[in-house]
């Protein structure tokens, strides 16, 4: 007889809500160690949540646009090669349940009403989004509402779209946003909306910085190799002890001032950015600071970042000079954080050494961008910070 | 009024009686072959042989006097007027009987004009229903009496006494009348009471009583014509036992295994007690008469309508 | 145009008397008899009936409840229009056959299509510490015996016009007094043409958030628990049925249909009381509108204890009332 395992949101340090984005595994389907199963949506991102092993998705227990808790019960998995006919003999039995209590725990409970008023809809009513375990006709309702809005909207989009005034003889390929980009795009928003920020700029000479780098390197193996990214985030985490006001999270009455610095490092993913974090940064040599840096670059891309990898940054550095010969590296901050560190790319500019002779010679440049919020930071403490910045690259290796 | 007088009235009260008890006797027959050959609701209740105490009880009430009768044949309600054809629907469950088709193997004959005022198939319910009717003829005026029917077992009944305890004490024009037979189904009465005449129990309430002789419709029609006198005059109710024989089961197709052989004796037949009163040619007659109403009657019952759902949900509530 | 407006104090007890007296004036067919009648009863009901209407139409019997039922049948048969009092609901028991074979069944046997008019008082409920057998509530049975009508009245007011309504009623009423509710007092109608129809109900609280359905003694707690409510927000709507045969479902419903969440409270024992009957009938005819299970606030499943302070334990309180509504609305 086959056994079936609860599947459950697993836990994700602080984060306690949870809304069902999407499967990625259909009912029957089998799936391997590592294999995304389902999407959730947290406070903080939209999470891919992996199978720890392999097996067969044998029944779904939540559908997307449930509001769930971490814990809850999202469905059920079978072991690999499990039979159909047996799935389904175990799924019937576990639906109807030793007790009333564990049926409820199932599928929320779905009232008379509701029930009467989803068949009106021509809605199915497990698909709707339950409140507390109950689906009551308050929750049909709103979801007709919802889904009669969302479809209008659907509709304006691809009949009659709410194109902006102007463009209406422009050709247009429709894409549908997706849930990442709306969530990114609320998150970015809001975070322009809630703090005035400034971006400071530097430059920094980064001869010195390159020669170290390449003795250090010499003879090491691909991996080991440090970056200049490596150098850079720990100059500035050196720094960051020096200037905690830049390592902090402002509120209205207080200003948090974290007294461990976990840096953020921005990735580039084929799914968009992701910032994955290093815990304790200020604790981390060179060397540990360049390999922490590329394995969770290395997860960010292979979408294997654990929770806690995700959140408690208290300080974000944003390379976009990897990505190209990008002169600036201005950004939006990441709320909390009340600075980021951008990196463009390196240039060779000409530029003058010795002012009181006007020497001019064509020197490898790096201009980091500081983007700090102005309710927390005032000039003087990031030009303090951008100056230390600076003098520490410029004499790395010494 | 002169002799010839008063014997022609006998006469005429006598072919009278006769009349109903052949009816009645017609009307059993009938049944006992009609429950043979054909189906039949519920139990049919055999009269036959117990007709003379109906038939003279009913001769001495006035049409308006009420009547309240249990279960057995169908000389009471032949006594007190009813024609052969609604008795005959209602125990055949056709609309044409005298309830319109609510009939079935306890009847329930009824017919208010003629005051047969209905039948409760609990024994012993008699007993108030036909004080309450008592006491609104009293409260009235009327000068009607009530009659209430009932056996030797249902005697028994804690109705019997609580109602004669305020009959007497009211005054109420009332009537006991007692079916003796000696049979509570396969009991006998002995076995189950103090005492095997029902009128003893008139004592204890300070009420005349009179046991008659059941078989003989005329001594019966005397006992009753007495005491509905007193009641009409105000001086409230008696008890009658009437003497009767069971001739046949207490339900048609009962095997009376408790019956002892010797039983029927002392049987006379009610019919046999009646015609010696009478001429051959008239007995002729009326038996001839009595036979082809009742044939008649069952003819046209048997192509009555018989009782639909209709029926079921009418009569609950007036209005 | 009957003019309600002019009413008068009058104690429960006493409406029904009132009522009583106004219908004997008025039709020389109604007469009174039971126990201690020409005493004004147990409980005041009939007191000055024999000064007005002479012992020829104020009836004292003996301890005989059959008798007493079935002389009132009887009698109704026979045209007249009876008013009997049974002393206590509790006898209805002695007088089963009478009660729940004649009066209600009579008519129906024989095929008769005539007015019968009865009237079978039965003083129901707890009074403090008359006992398990002096204080049932047997409204119940009159439902469950198709041929009767069954009124409970709560306030002084209906208590009149219901019985005035039952004496004009052609069909057989048992007329629950609530022993609990004897002597309150309430505004009455003077009118002798007032007069309460029977199988109607009545909201005495209008409310948006549940359906309460209740009679008798529970009116109201049910009232008290729905204003302490108020101040939580929680909308109690109240319904009194003052019948239960007919009963007005109409009415409740509406209500149920408005609220979706739907309670009933009695003092009657809860296993297979009055409030059985209607929870089936209001989740057959309007599941769908239904958000939670319909509920049942009444009297614990045993005889009711002699000590008066137990008996008070054992029916609805308030404060019961209200956590049921609490529950109710929270599913």
């Amino acid at each position: 007889m086959a056994e079936l395992k609860e599947l459950r949101i697993p836990h994700m340090g602080s984060v306690e809500n949870a809304r069902m984005v999407t499967w990625r595994i259909a009912e029957g389907s089998p799936f391997r160690e590592g294999d995304v199963l389902y999407e959730i949506e947290t406070d903080k991102t939209v999470t891919e949540v992996p199978a720890e092993s392999e097996g067969i998705l044998a029944r779904r227990a939540a559908e997307a646009g449930a509001e769930l808790k971490v814990g809850d019960l999202v469905g059920w998995t079978a072991r690999a090669n499990t039979s159909a006919g047996e799935i389904a003999i175990a799924v019937a039995r576990v639906s109807r349940g030793p007790s009333s209590a564990r049926v409820s725990e199932l599928a929320p409970r779905i009232s008379p009403r509701a029930r009467r008023l989803a068949k009106e809809a021509g809605l199915d009513p497990s698909q709707i989004a339950s409140s507390g375990g109950r689906i009551r006709g308050d929750d049909v309702l709103r979801s007709v509402n919802a889904a009669t809005t969302a479809q209008n909207q659907t509709h304006s989009e691809v009949r009659s779209p709410t194109t902006p005034s102007g463009y209406e003889s422009v050709p247009v390929d429709l894409v549908l946003n997706s849930t990442r980009r709306r969530a990114i795009a609320r998150r970015l928003s809001e975070s322009v909306r809630a703090a005035p920020q400034l971006t400071a700029d530097v430059q920094v000479d980064l001869t010195r910085l390159l020669a170290a780098r390449a003795g250090h390197n010499a003879g090491l193996a691909g991996p080991l190799k440090v970056s200049v990214l490596s150098y850079v985030a720990l100059a500035a985490t050196r720094m960051l002890l020096e200037h905690r006001a830049l390592n902090a999270a402002y509120s209205e009455t207080h200003t948090f001032h974290w007294r461990s610095i976990n840096l953020g490092i921005a990735v580039d993913t084929s799914e968009g950015l992701v910032v994955p974090v290093i815990r304790g940064a200020e604790s981390l040599g060179l060397s540990e600071l360049n390999t922490a840096i590329a394995e969770v670059a290395s997860r960010a891309r292979s979408r294997t970042l654990r929770q806690d990898e995700l959140e408690g940054c208290t300080f974000t550095i944003s390379n976009p000079g990897a990505l190209g010969p990008v002169l600036r590296a201005e950004a939006i901050l990441n709320p909390p954080q009340v600075a980021l560190l951008g990196l463009p790319a390196i240039q060779y500019v000409p530029i003058a050494l010795e002012p009181e002779n006007y020497r001019i010679e064509v020197r490898p440049v790096l201009r980091p961008s500081l983007t700090f919020d102005h309710r927390a930071l005032d000039g003087g403490q990031v030009i303090r910070f951008l100056s230390g910045l600076k003098e520490a690259l410029e004499q790395a290796g010494v | 009024m002169n002799s010839t007088a008063a014997s022609a009235e006998v006469g005429v009260l006598y072919e009278s009686m006769y009349e109903r008890l052949a009816v009645s006797r017609a009307i059993e027959r009938l049944m006992a072959q009609h429950v043979r050959d054909k189906p039949f609701s519920g139990w049919w209740h055999p009269g036959e042989g117990q007709e003379a105490a109906p038939i003279g009880a009913t001769a001495a009430m006035r049409a308006d006097d009420y009547l309240f009768y249990q279960g057995r044949g169908v000389a009471w309600v032949v006594g007190k007027g009813m024609q052969p054809e609604p008795i005959l629907g209602d125990l055949l469950g056709r609309m044409n009987g005298s309830t319109r088709g609510k009939g079935g193997g306890v009847p329930h004959w009824v017919d208010y004009a003629l005051g047969i005022m209905g039948e409760g198939a609990t024994l012993g319910s008699v007993y108030a229903l036909a004080a309450g009717a008592a006491l609104a003829a009293k409260m009235r005026k009327t000068g009607q009496i009530a009659l209430a029917d009932f056996g030797d077992g249902t005697a028994a009944r804690g109705t019997f006494h609580e109602t004669m305890i305020h009959a007497a004490a009211w005054k109420l024009p009332l009537i006991y009348f007692c079916e003796n037979n000696s049979w509570i189904v396969g009991t006998r009465l002995k076995d189950v009471s103090p005492t095997e005449s029902i009128a003893d129990y008139a004592a204890g309430y300070h009420i005349p009583a009179a046991v008659v002789d059941g078989q003989d419709a005329l001594a019966v029609y005397e006992v009753v014509k007495a005491a509905i006198a007193r009641a009409r005059d105000g001086k409230g109710p008696s008890l009658i036992e009437a003497k009767v024989v069971r001739r046949r089961g207490h339900y048609a197709g009962d095997p009376q295994q408790y019956r002892p052989a010797d039983d029927l004796k002392d049987y006379r037949d009610p019919l046999d007690v009646m015609r010696a009163r009478l001429d051959a040619q008239t007995v002729a007659r009326l038996d001839a008469q009595s036979e082809t109403l009742v044939r008649d009657a069952y003819e046209r019952t048997l192509n009555a309508p018989e009782a639909d759902r209709s029926v079921i949900l009418r009569d609950l509530y007036y209005g | 145009m009957v003019n309600h407006r002019e009413t008068t104090s009058l104690g429960y007890n006493a409406a029904m008397g009132l009522a009583l007296a106004e219908e004997m004036r008025r039709d020389p067919g109604v007469f009174v008899l039971g126990q201690g009648m020409v005493n004004g009863g147990w409980f005041g009901t009939e007191r000055g009936l024999v000064n007005e209407f002479g012992t020829e139409r104020v009836l004292d019997t003996n301890i005989s409840e059959a008798f007493q039922a079935g002389l009132t049948a009887g009698a109704a048969i026979a045209g007249m229009k009876p008013v009997v009092n049974m002393g206590f609901g509790d006898f209805a028991l002695i007088a089963g056959d009478e009660i729940f074979h004649k009066l209600a069944k009579w008519r129906y046997m024989h095929g008769l299509e005539v007015p019968m008019t009865a009237v079978v008082i039965f003083p129901i409920g707890t009074m403090g510490g008359a006992g398990p057998e002096h204080s049932s509530c047997t409204e119940v049975l009159g439902m469950h015996f198709p041929g009767l009508r069954v009124v409970v009245p709560s306030t002084p007011s209906d208590a009149k016009g219901l019985m005035k309504a039952a004496l004009r009623e052609p069909n057989p009423v048992l007329y629950h007094s609530v022993q609990s509710l004897g002597w309150t007092k309430g505004e009455v109608p003077t009118s002798p043409d007032f007069v309460v129809p029977i199988g109607k109900a009545l909201v005495r609280r209008t409310g948006a958030d549940i359906t309460l359905v209740t009679y008798g003694s529970m009116v109201r707690r049910a009232m008290a628990a729905g204003e302490a409510l108020a101040s939580e927000s929680l909308d109690v709507e109240v319904i009194d049925l003052r019948s239960l045969a007919p009963l007005d479902y109409e009415t409740v419903l509406t209500s149920v249909t408005k609220t979706h969440r739907a309670m009933i409270v009695h003092e009657a024992v809860k296993t297979a009381g009055p409030g059985a009957e209607i929870a089936a009938q209001i989740q057959e005819r309007v599941f769908f509108e239904l958000e939670a299970p319909v509920m049942r606030v009444a009297a614990i499943d045993v005889p009711l204890p002699q000590q008066s302070s137990l008996e008070a334990l054992c029916i609805p309180s308030v404060e019961e009332i209200a956590a049921a509504a609490r529950e109710l609305s929270a599913t």
